[in-house]
């Protein structure tokens, strides 16, 4: 384990300044040849020489700052880490939930899916196409039957009541037909 | 090709077949057991024949050639005729049901108990009525063969089917039946217009503007319906439910396939332009469909009722595909209902195993089945991996070919069809780890067996076809590519 950590470690250290010329120095446009296309009016690659020089600078700046804090943590105040962590502040929690992400996609993403999912199978293939559709003209046609089927009394007078009515419209109709 | 009427023999071989079998209690009078037995046998046997012509008839079929192939031609009544004949597009959905029908009755061997010799004998039946309807060449003899279909599929879920049955029955049947009715009307308005029910003759007489309007409207009313799109799709989850395993093979295998053969075949052919101004709303229809049913599929607690809602919105890939009007979509819809003939069928299979066992399809009840089974496990995955649209399985292909056309056409539809192949991810690995993985809780799946020999021969076919077709997927496009490259230059050749 030790070996392959020494390799690694070399690269990290020493990676930079060997292929600095080649990729982004003064040979990197024969090393990248026609990877990247840049578009005759993208000026994007030459903008960066453009650019104030402190800002060059200020990876390394917090990359110091960085290794400093670690090592003040770390090292030399030993347990000051688990100290702000034991008094649960709002920054520390923020930061150990990963700025709540997860929890940000899950309601969003999967609550959302499901409410959705339920919404559309509940109510839109349940309620509206079903109940409105196949079941609602079932319920119809079920429902007028019914009605219909209690106009069938069997008194010869609901009978009769009913030619007089139908004998009156027509007679109306026939009479007041070319009105 | 020569003498031999190949397609009638592919034909009405079942359905000669299904009539010996009823004939079977007068010719043994042995046991009914017996009598189930030699109904088996008969069908399986019968089935492998048809498969093995339609193999051969798809390697005799020349790719290379437009128009129709296999060509039979009689007088029938009237101007109706007995015409059949294939191109590149229905060449490989009669193979499709070729291949898909002795894996049903292998299905079948065990779990259908009662009724065995009509159950089979429906098979048959319905297998030549899906061939006739593929090879159909006159727009009557089609519409016979489209709409009695029904009748055994009606049967096979109204008989063999599960509790809610006659419930589901009486749905898939209306639904498709009003839908029809509409195209009935069209066919008898066309046949008069026209003067000829002949199907090729149609597809070159030119349709006034306005009638095509109404004429594809009644078109699209039945083949909506057939497909399942959305908002007509409600029929399919409860006959999936109540189906028998190898009922729902063929209902998410073939019949679905059946619209969009339809739309290939008449509305796009017929009614260019109708076709092209109703493509919009096709699209609408199709985007609303993959992100919808996706959702709903996502909280399905019944394994059957998800991979139904799943089989909608991947038939919203192929009516996108189809209307996009171009190469990609028409082959990539060509290709998507292959595909998911394949895939869902044998996911259906899958369920049917766990089902037959312990009778159940609750995704929570099935928990666990990798400790017991894990063959089982392994080519549910390979399935579900299919499903999702993984590449180097057969989904994959269709999705993205139909995705590009549309794209050409329709970049935002393109886009929310997209989405859901995130969505079809996110159901498919749900139910894949919460039926597969984790520990057993339901005691009956305790003494669980994993699959037996039938089994395992039922699913090889299925995986070598759903990984070939991954992998080579050009041995689709070779035989359809003549015949969509047709059809979209007749169909473009309208708006010059």
């Amino acid at each position: 384990m030790l070996i392959p950590l020494i390799l690694l470690a070399l690269g990290a250290v020493f990676a930079g300044s060997i292929f600095y010329d080649a990729f982004v120095g003064h040979h990197a446009k024969e090393f990248w040849g026609s990877s990247i296309y840049t578009a005759p009016d993208n000026t994007v690659l030459k903008d960066k020489y453009s650019i104030p020089g402190w800002v060059f600078y200020a990876p390394l700046v917090v990359m110091v700052i960085g290794l400093a804090a670690a090592l003040y943590f770390y090292l030399f105040n030993e347990g000051l880490g688990k100290k702000i962590a034991d008094r649960k502040g709002m920054a520390h929690a923020f930061l150990e939930n990963k700025w709540y992400f997860d929890e940000l996609y899950e309601i969003v993403f999967v609550k959302g899916a499901r409410a959705l999912g339920d919404f559309f199978w509940k109510i839109g293939d349940g309620k509206l196409i079903d109940g409105l559709g196949p079941n609602g003209i079932a319920a119809a046609l079920n429902f007028g039957s019914k009605k219909a089927v209690k106009i069938q009394s069997g008194y010869v007078y609901h009978y009769a009541f009913l030619m007089l009515i139908a004998a009156v419209a027509l007679g109306a109709f026939v009479l007041f037909r070319g009105a | 090709m020569d003498t031999l009427p190949i397609l009638s023999i592919l034909t009405w071989t079942p359905a000669l077949a299904a009539v010996l079998i009823l004939f079977l209690p007068q010719l043994i009078k042995s046991p009914e057991a017996a009598r189930a037995n030699a109904a088996r046998w008969i069908a399986l046997v019968t089935t492998v024949i048809v498969f093995a012509l339609a193999l051969w008839m798809t390697l005799a079929f020349d790719e290379t050639k437009t128009g129709y192939q296999f060509v039979e031609r009689a007088d029938w009544y009237g101007m109706i005729q007995y015409h059949l004949g294939i191109d590149g597009i229905s060449v490989l959905l009669i193979l499709l049901t070729a291949f898909l029908m002795p894996l049903c009755i292998l299905a079948s061997w065990t779990s259908i108990e009662k009724r065995v010799v009509e159950y089979v004998a429906a098979f048959l039946l319905l297998q030549t009525l899906m061939i006739g309807v593929f090879c159909a060449l006159d727009i009557v003899l089609f519409y016979i063969f489209f709409e009695a279909g029904l009748i055994p599929m009606y049967l096979i879920i109204g008989i063999w089917g599960g509790k809610n049955r006659v419930y589901a029955a009486y749905k898939f049947f209306l639904y498709t039946l009003l839908g029809s009715l509409f195209l009935l009307i069209a066919i008898a308005w066309m046949a008069i217009t026209a003067k000829t029910t002949s199907i090729p003759d149609l597809q070159a007489f030119e349709f006034a503007k306005n009638a095509q309007t109404w004429l594809w409207l009644a078109f699209f009313a039945s083949f909506a319906v057939k497909m399942p799109m959305w908002p007509v799709h409600t029929w399919l989850p409860d006959a999936h439910v109540e189906a028998p395993t190898a009922g729902s093979v063929i209902l998410a295998g073939v019949l679905l396939k059946m619209g969009g053969y339809g739309f290939l075949r008449f509305s796009l052919p017929m009614f260019p332009e109708a076709s092209n101004d109703f493509a919009p709303f096709v699209f609408a229809l199709s985007g609303i469909a993959i992100v919808y049913t996706s959702l709903v599929a996502f909280r399905q607690t019944d394994i059957k009722k998800l991979i139904a809602y799943s089989s909608v919105a991947h038939m919203g890939f192929v009516t996108m595909g189809i209307f996009s009007g171009n190469e990609q979509g028409i082959q990539g819809a060509l290709f998507q209902m292959l595909s998911h003939g394949v895939i869902s069928g044998a996911l259906f299979l899958c369920v049917g195993v766990i089902y037959y066992r312990k009778h159940t399809r609750e995704i929570a009840k099935s928990a666990g089945l990798f400790n017991r089974m894990p063959n089982y496990a392994a080519e549910f995955l390979l399935f579900t991996l299919g499903n999702v649209g993984l590449p180097g399985t057969s989904g994959f292909v269709g999705e993205i070919l139909t995705m590009q056309g549309a794209f050409n056409v329709d970049p935002v539809t393109a886009m929310v069809a997209a989405s859901g192949v995130i969505l079809s991810a996110a159901y498919m690995l749900t139910l894949y780890r919460k039926v597969v993985f984790g520990v057993i809780v339901n005691p009956a799946l305790s003494t669980i067996t994993d699959m037996n020999a039938r089994e395992i021969l039922i699913f090889v076919p299925l995986i070598a076809a759903a990984l070939y077709l991954g992998f080579q997927p050009n041995i689709i496009f070779d035989q359809t590519a003549t015949s969509a490259v047709a059809l979209v230059d007749a169909f473009h050749a309208n708006f010059k």
